[in-house]
C-alpha cells in the first residue's frame, strides 16, 4: 500500500493545481482525463486544525485520551463537562471526543458525515450556518484574536508591514497590490466602527484582529488550489 | 457531487445501461432523466442547495407541522373505542390471537377497558374521547388513521423509523428528504425545524438527521433560551457596523479569490453563503417573536394557562414559520417519552392529553383562520399505540401492531375515517396502513413521488420509502 500511495502521491498528475484552463475544459468539461485537481474545501477537521495552527494557539501534544473541547452556550442536548485541562483543548481536531448523539457543532456544521451509519465518500456543502459559525463562534473570534497578536508581535506598528505579515501567515504568500489596497482602506474605514474606544493602540488591535478574521473567512482559506 | 468522482470509468456498466443503447434504452433513459436531475443536487445546483426545485406533481400541501406525542399515546382511549374490552375485562387475550411479545413482556396479563367516555363528533361522527375534548370540535377537518403499525417494539427505534422509515440510525429523516426534493421556500430561514418542548427527544438528532443525503439537508433543533439557532447573533462585543463593515471585507477577498476562477461554482456559493447568514440573523428573530401576535391568538393556543403554554408556545411558533415559507415543522409534545404510560394511564395520559389538546385545537382554528389550513399538512401521532391488557395493574405496554394517527389540511380529504383494529384494538386488520404509507403520503401530498426522489448512496439508488410505500390514496381522492 505505501508504495502505491507513493506511486500516485508523487506523480504528476495527482500533484497538479486546480487552475482553469479554457481549452482542456472544451475538450474534457467533466474533466474525465484528469487534466487538474479539482479545487477542493478543507475538512471540518482540517479547518479547525488550520485554524489554530495559524492563530498559534494548535497544542501539538500527541497521544492519549480524546479530548472534551467546551461546548457552546445552550447546547444542552447530550452536551459534555469540558476537559479540565484547558491547554488540551486546543488539540488536535483527531483528539476531538465524538458522542454519536452530538457532534462538535463546529466539525458538525462542515459537513461531519451522520454518526449512525459507515460514510463511503463525504459530502461537502456550502450553507448559511458555516458562514454563521465562522462570523460569531467564540473559538473564530479567538483564533482572530490570536493570530492578530501574533501579527502585531511581528510588526509592530506599520499597517503594511502587518498586512504582508498577516497574508504570508495565513496563505503563505504576500498580497497583492490590489489586496494591499483593499486591507489598508478596510484599516481606514473599519476604525470607527470599533465601539470600545478605550485606547488607539486597542482599537488599532481589534481592528486587526477583525482584518484577520475575514482572512480565515476567506475561501482562500479553505479550499485548496 | 462533482462530476468527476476520480473513481469512475469513462463508461461504466452502469451508465450504459442507464444512458441505453436501442430503443429501450431511449425509453429507460427518458423515464430516469427525471431522477437523474434530482439524483444529483450539487451537480445539478452547486451554487444553492437549498433552491427551490419543482415538485414531481402538482402539490396540495406547501408546509408540514407534525405533532409527535413521543412516547406512545394510547389509540384505545383516544380515537379507537373498543366495546369488546368491556365484556372482556379482567380476562386474558383470547388464544386466537396467537403469540404476543411485547417489550415488557406483559402479553399474559389481563384485558382492561378504557375509562374515558366516547362521543361521535361533527357531521363525520368522528369517534373522540373525553381527553381530546377540544380537538374533538375539529372532527370534521381530520382524517382518521386508525390501522397504523410499525415495525418497532422500544422508543429509539420506533421514533426514528417515524422519522426516517427505519429503527436502525443513518437514514434521512422526511423532513431532510422533503428539503432535497423541493428545496426551500424561505431562503432566510431553515427549511426543516424540531421543536422539543420538554426534555431532549428519544435517540436525539438521528431523527432529523440528513442520513447520507448533504448535511445541508437537516433539521434544525430550535434553541428555547436565546437565539433559536446556534451563533445567530453577533457576540455581545461585536456592533451592527462593525459586522457589517467585516461582511464587506469578507465579500471583498472573496472575490478577489475567485475572480480567476469563474467557473467555480463554490466560490460564488461561499459568497452568497454570508449574504444569507446576515439575512438569516434578521429573518429568524422575527420568525420567533411571539410579541406581536395578539392576546387574543395566545389565548386560542392555551399560551395563558401554565398546563398548555409550553406546547401552545411551540405550536404558535410552528404557525408563524410555515406562514414563513418553512416547509417541514415537527414539535414534540412530550419530548423526552412524556406519553410512555406503562403505569397510571389516568394521570400520565391525563397531563399530557390536558397539556397537547388546547393548543393542537388553536393550531388548527388558528390555520383555518388564515386560510392556511389548505395548504399545510398537519399530521398527529405518536411513534406506536399501547396495549389493550394492562401493565403494572394501571398502565399499558407499546402496541405497534395497531395505533391510530390522524392528518387533517394540505389537500386530504377530511371527515373519514380509514382502516379498523381488531375487535381488542391489538392489531390492525382491515387496510393496514404501514410507516412507509404514511411517508410515501406525506411526500405525495408535497409534490413527490416516492419512487422517482432518489440519492445514489453506497452504490444504490435511495428512496425514502426504502423498498416499500404504498400511498393511501383515498385519503385526497
Amino acid at each position: 500500500m505505501k508504495h502505491m500511495h507513493r506511486l500516485i502521491m508523487s506523480s504528476s498528475t495527482y500533484r497538479q493545481s486546480s487552475n482553469f484552463r479554457p481549452a482542456a475544459a472544451e475538450k474534457d468539461p467533466a474533466n474525465q482525463l484528469l487534466w487538474r485537481y479539482e479545487r477542493r474545501r478543507l475538512e471540518g477537521e482540517s479547518i479547525r486544525d488550520t485554524g489554530l495552527s495559524v492563530s498559534g494557539l494548535l497544542n501539538p501534544e500527541l497521544f492519549g485520551p480524546s479530548v472534551r473541547p467546551p461546548l457552546p452556550k445552550g447546547v444542552a442536548e447530550g452536551a459534555w463537562k469540558s476537559s479540565p485541562d484547558l491547554a488540551s483543548h486546543h488539540r488536535r481536531s483527531i483528539y476531538t471526543f465524538l458522542r454519536r448523539n452530538n457532534l462538535y457543532p463546529l466539525l458538525d456544521v462542515f459537513d461531519m458525515p451522520d454518526t449512525h451509519l459507515s460514510c463511503g465518500r463525504r459530502g461537502v456543502t456550502t450553507t448559511a450556518p458555516q458562514a454563521l459559525t465562522y462570523l460569531n463562534s467564540d473559538q473564530t473570534i479567538d483564533w482572530a484574536r490570536s493570530f492578530a497578536s501574533k501579527v502585531l508581535a511581528a510588526a509592530p506598528s506599520d499597517w503594511k508591514a502587518q498586512v504582508d505579515e498577516a497574508y504570508r501567515m495565513a496563505y503563505s504568500r504576500p498580497p497583492s497590490p490590489a489586496e494591499r489596497d483593499t486591507a489598508l482602506t478596510f484599516f481606514e474605514q473599519h476604525q470607527s466602527t470599533i465601539a470600545d474606544k478605550q485606547s488607539s493602540a486597542q482599537v488599532h488591535a481589534a481592528v486587526l484582529a477583525d482584518f484577520c478574521h475575514a482572512l480565515f473567512d476567506s475561501s482562500e482559506f479553505i479550499y485548496i488550489n | 457531487m462533482k462530476p468527476n468522482e476520480h473513481s469512475r470509468a469513462l463508461r461504466s456498466r452502469r451508465d450504459f445501461l442507464l444512458r441505453g443503447t436501442g430503443l429501450d434504452g431511449l425509453a429507460l433513459s427518458s423515464l430516469l432523466s427525471a431522477e437523474a436531475a434530482l439524483a444529483a443536487p450539487g451537480g445539478a445546483n452547486a451554487v444553492n442547495p437549498l433552491a427551490s426545485k419543482p415538485p414531481h406533481h402538482a402539490p396540495t400541501a406547501k408546509s408540514v407541522i407534525w405533532l409527535f406525542m413521543e412516547g406512545g399515546p394510547s389509540h384505545i382511549d383516544l380515537f379507537d373505542p373498543k366495546p369488546a374490552l368491556e365484556r372482556l375485562a379482567g380476562q386474558p387475550v383470547p388464544p386466537s390471537y396467537g403469540k404476543i411479545v411485547t417489550a415488557m413482556g406483559t402479553a399474559n396479563n389481563t384485558l382492561m377497558p378504557s375509562k374515558r367516555k366516547w362521543k361521535q363528533y361533527g357531521q363525520s361522527g368522528l369517534w373522540v374521547s373525553d381527553w381530546y375534548s377540544h380537538m374533538a370540535k375539529h372532527a370534521d377537518d381530520l382524517t382518521l388513521l386508525r390501522s397504523c403499525w410499525a415495525d418497532g417494539l422500544n422508543h429509539v427505534g420506533s421514533v426514528c423509523q417515524m422519522n426516517t422509515g427505519s429503527i436502525l440510525g443513518g437514514r434521512p429523516s422526511m423532513g431532510a428528504w422533503t428539503q432535497y426534493g423541493l428545496g426551500a421556500a424561505n431562503q432566510d430561514l431553515p427549511a426543516f425545524v424540531v421543536l422539543a418542548d420538554e426534555k431532549p427527544v428519544t435517540g436525539g438528532p438521528k431523527n432529523w438527521s440528513s442520513g447520507f443525503l448533504p448535511a445541508t439537508y437537516q433539521g434544525t433543533l430550535f434553541r428555547r433560551d436565546g437565539a433559536p439557532i446556534l451563533y445567530l447573533d453577533n457576540p455581545e462585543s461585536v456592533s451592527a457596523k462593525q459586522q457589517r463593515s467585516k461582511l464587506d471585507l469578507i465579500a471583498t477577498l472573496n472575490r478577489q479569490f475567485a475572480a480567476d476562477k469563474p467557473e467555480d461554482t463554490d466560490l460564488q456559493a461561499r459568497l452568497n453563503s454570508y449574504e444569507l447568514a446576515y439575512r438569516m440573523q434578521a429573518a429568524a428573530p422575527e420568525a420567533v417573536d411571539l410579541s406581536k401576535e395578539s392576546d387574543e391568538t395566545k389565548r386560542l393556543y392555551g399560551i395563558d394557562e401554565p398546563h398548555t403554554a409550553k406546547y401552545g408556545t411551540n405550536l404558535l411558533l410552528a404557525r408563524r414559520l410555515v406562514e414563513r415559507g418553512v416547509r417541514f415543522v415537527e414539535a414534540y409534545s412530550g419530548s423526552g417519552s412524556m406519553w410512555d404510560s406503562h403505569t397510571d394511564m389516568e394521570g400520565n395520559h391525563g397531563k399530557m392529553c390536558r397539556s397537547s389538546d388546547k393548543p393542537i385545537a388553536g393550531l388548527l382554528s388558528d390555520l383555518k383562520a388564515r386560510g392556511l389550513l389548505d395548504e399545510t399538512l398537519v399530521v398527529w401521532g405518536g411513534e406506536f399505540g399501547r396495549t389493550p391488557f394492562y401493565e403494572a395493574g394501571d398502565g399499558r405496554d407499546h402496541n405497534p401492531w395497531g395505533f391510530s394517527m390522524w392528518m387533517a389540511g394540505g389537500g386530504v380529504k377530511p371527515g373519514q375515517t380509514i382502516g379498523t383494529t381488531d375487535e381488542i384494538g391489538l392489531r390492525a386488520v382491515d387496510r393496514p396502513i404501514h410507516v412507509h404509507d404514511i411517508h410515501a403520503t406525506i411526500l405525495h401530498l408535497l409534490g413527490l413521488n416516492h419512487l422517482q426522489l432518489t440519492y445514489l448512496h453506497n452504490g444504490r439508488s435511495e428512496r425514502p420509502t426504502l423498498v416499500a410505500g404504498n400511498l393511501i390514496q383515498e385519503i385526497y381522492s
